[in-house]
This record gives structure tokens, sequence and C-alpha cells, in this order.
């Protein structure tokens, strides 16, 4: 559906972007592949809708609606502006989102944050400076195909109570 | 005696750079808080929501998330420094927080410094929304200003095990409204003043309690610290000071 740049038109799996109104013009440029495999759609795109996918996505434009990639990584990049509810395997968010946001894995506000919105992640991580103003849940449950292997925990990560006593 | 004088000239031109300058942030200071261990150590007996009405911290979240898995931010503190009115400040902040739903009551609210900045006009406003939105026996724990002077916005405040750690986004300084405990039963309608004690850096840290029986004399609350004892897990009885 979209345009790619060069390096990326021979990527394998290649984004199902679902139909979605988008108000800009230079849109196929805009929304092209990173080197490393992730979506991004560039600071002058805006799209009204829900989009979904199958891949990681890095946004830095501007999204009203819904966003939906459970099995995949979304970043809210510095210039993101989002009025949308988020549901991904992993969130990170550098720019503003207003909106629920609910991951299975983990939800990471950088200190350059701003969110108005409900947190779902079994594990949230707010760096200080973040602004965020919402409910925080990490009661939920991880999914079945989630590694039992421990992982490297981050320095400023926020763990569940049963998590927490793991680690003492 | 050439280094004198110019210790002078040094010392001269550092007050006039001192006087040009906003005044700078004090370092972060540690104090005791237990009326905050007795809150905590009465959530651990039965976890349940949280709700700060300061700004998010890593230091707290990771302590409330020992105790419960469902936390409510307010940020009430970053209202008040974008310059928005204390009325303004508390409608926004409760604007955001219905979206999960508020089946399940709160059982902490942390309002840290914010009494002494909302004041005694917007107070009655904070505890008209937030009354209805905490359980019976919910406590409200507040630090109140006893000096003449606070700095001109709130604190931030970070729980380390059983200190607070304060830090100041400012060195100005304003006038104290200098609320009493007794006073809050009044502004704060729904909560009443359970435990207050003068810090010794000069803050009286006041544990509230939601009830809708605010109006029971303090004298005749008895009944209501009972109940709250029995909530609490043996060998923490320690820190309920007796009446």
């Amino acid at each position: 559906m979209w345009k790619r740049e060069p390096e990326s038109a021979t990527t394998p799996n290649a984004p199902s972007m679902p139909p979605a109104r988008i108000e800009s013009e230079p849109v196929r440029e805009r929304i092209s592949n990173e080197p490393g495999g992730r979506a991004v759609i560039g600071p002058s795109i805006q799209i009204k809708g829900e989009l979904s996918g199958g891949e990681d996505l890095l946004i830095e434009g501007r999204i009203e609606g819904k966003v939906a990639l459970a099995q995949h990584a979304v970043t809210v990049g510095a210039k993101g502006r989002l009025a949308a509810d988020i549901h991904a395997r992993a969130v990170h968010v550098e720019g503003e989102v207003e909106g629920n946001i609910a991951a299975e894995e983990l939800i990471v506000l950088k200190k350059s944050a701003r969110v108005r919105g409900d947190l779902v992640a079994p594990r949230v991580v707010i760096e200080d400076g973040a602004r965020f103003k919402g409910s925080v849940d990490m009661e939920t449950k991880r999914p079945a195909a989630a590694p039992t292997t421990p992982r490297p925990v981050a320095a400023e990560e926020v763990k569940r109570p049963a998590d927490a006593a793991k680690v003492g | 005696m050439g280094w004198l004088a110019g210790l002078r000239r040094q010392s001269g031109s550092a007050a006039a750079a001192t006087a040009a300058a906003p005044e700078p942030p004090p370092p972060p200071e540690r104090h005791a808080a237990p009326g905050l261990v007795q809150a905590f150590a009465r959530l651990e007996a039965r976890p349940r929501r949280i709700l700060d009405l300061g700004p998010p911290l890593h230091a707290n979240l990771s302590r409330y998330a020992r105790l419960s898995p469902r936390i409510a931010i307010g940020d009430l503190t970053g209202a008040l420094e974008d310059g928005l009115s204390p009325i303004a400040s508390i409608d926004e902040a409760f604007a955001a927080l219905p979206r999960g739903g508020l089946a399940e009551p709160f059982e902490l609210v942390l309002a840290w410094d914010l009494p002494n900045h909302l004041g005694r006009e917007a107070l009655p406003r904070l505890a008209e929304i937030l009354a209805p939105r905490c359980a019976e026996g919910c406590h409200l724990h507040a630090l109140l200003e006893a000096g003449k002077t606070m700095p001109a916005l709130p604190r931030r405040y970070r729980i380390r095990e059983e200190e607070l750690e304060q830090e100041c986004a400012t060195g100005e300084q304003i006038a104290s409204p200098r609320l009493m405990p007794g006073e809050l039963d009044r502004v704060l309608p729904g909560f009443v003043v359970d435990k207050s004690r003068l810090l010794a850096h000069g803050v009286q840290e006041v544990l509230m309690l939601r009830t809708d029986h605010a109006e029971v004399p303090i004298t005749r609350r008895a009944p209501l610290r009972r109940e709250l004892r029995k909530t609490l897990p043996r060998g923490r009885q320690g820190p309920l000071p007796p009446r």
C-alpha cells in the first residue's frame, strides 16, 4: 500500500495497514521502513482512524483514533502527537498521548513524555520528568507465550508486587 | 591584606549576582514520615488502589507497586507549576482519572504539601471530588507547613524507605497559609483528622480518615481508630500513638 524506501523494498514482512484516512500529501515518502525493520510515520503525517499492522512502528506524526499492533512494539517519538488508544506488545512514549495505553509486556514513559490516560501493562516504567495523569494498572496477566527466562531489569523499572519480591 | 580586599571584592560581586539571579532551589532534604509509614503498613494488610496527587516519580511508583498494582496519578503539582489556578488544577487532575473507571475506590491518597498551595478556598472542591472516590476509612496523608513561609511551588517528595526526600524547584518563598490540623476537618468535608504530628523540621504531618461520620467530634472517634487498628498487621501497631 505504501511506497517503500529502496533499502526496505525487499523486506519480506511488509506491513498490512488497514484503511485509514490520511490528511497529508507526501504520505508515501513519509511512511517508510527504517533499516532495522521498523515502520515510521513521519512528522508531517496525520491519520484519523484505526491503525494496525505486522511490524514495529515509530510514530512521529499525528494520529487520532486507535493504534493496534498487539504483537509488535510502538514508539511514539518526541514529535509524535496521538489522540488515540494504543494496544501493542510494548509501548515507548517520548511525545504526547491522550488516550489509554495497553501493552502485553511493557510501557515506558520517557522523561519527555506527556500522557493523559490509563496505562495497563504487567510492567510500567515512568521516568522522572515525564508528565502523566491517569491510572496505572499492573495487574494484567502475562501472555501465555511470554518468555520464562529472566530478563534484565531496567534501572527505572516499576514492577508488579510479585516481580518486586523476586528481585528483592 | 590585599588578599582580604580581593576576597571582599569577590564576595561583593557574588552578592550582587545573587541579588540579580532568582533564588536557587535548596538542596534535597530527608525527613522522617511516621504517618506515611503507618498508612503503608495498613495498606500492606489489604492492598488497594492508591492515588498520588503529586507528580509521577519513579521512587514513589516503585514503592506503591510493592503494595498495590493499581495506582492513579493526579499531578496537581504539575498543574500548579503550569500556572493553573488551584481549582482548575483540581478539576484537570480528576478529569484525567475516570477513564479507567473508578469502580474500585481509593484506600490511600497522598496529598503531600499540596493543601498548603491549594489553600482554604480550593480544598472544599478537592474534598467534593475526592470523597466519593474514596473508600470508608481511606487514609489521606498531607504535610502542612507550620512556618510563616513556604516554597512558592509545591515540593516533590520521594519515598526513601521510612523517610521522605523533599526537593523544591525554586528557592522563592511565599507566605504559608498555616493550615491547622483541626481546620482540615472543616475545609475537607468527608475526612477527619486521625493523627497529627509536628515533625522536627517544622512540618505538621497529618493522617486523615475518609468517613461518612465526619460530623462526629474528634473526641468521639475512638471506634474509627479501633477499626483502623484492626486492619493493621501484627507487630505494626506500634506507630499508633494512644489518644
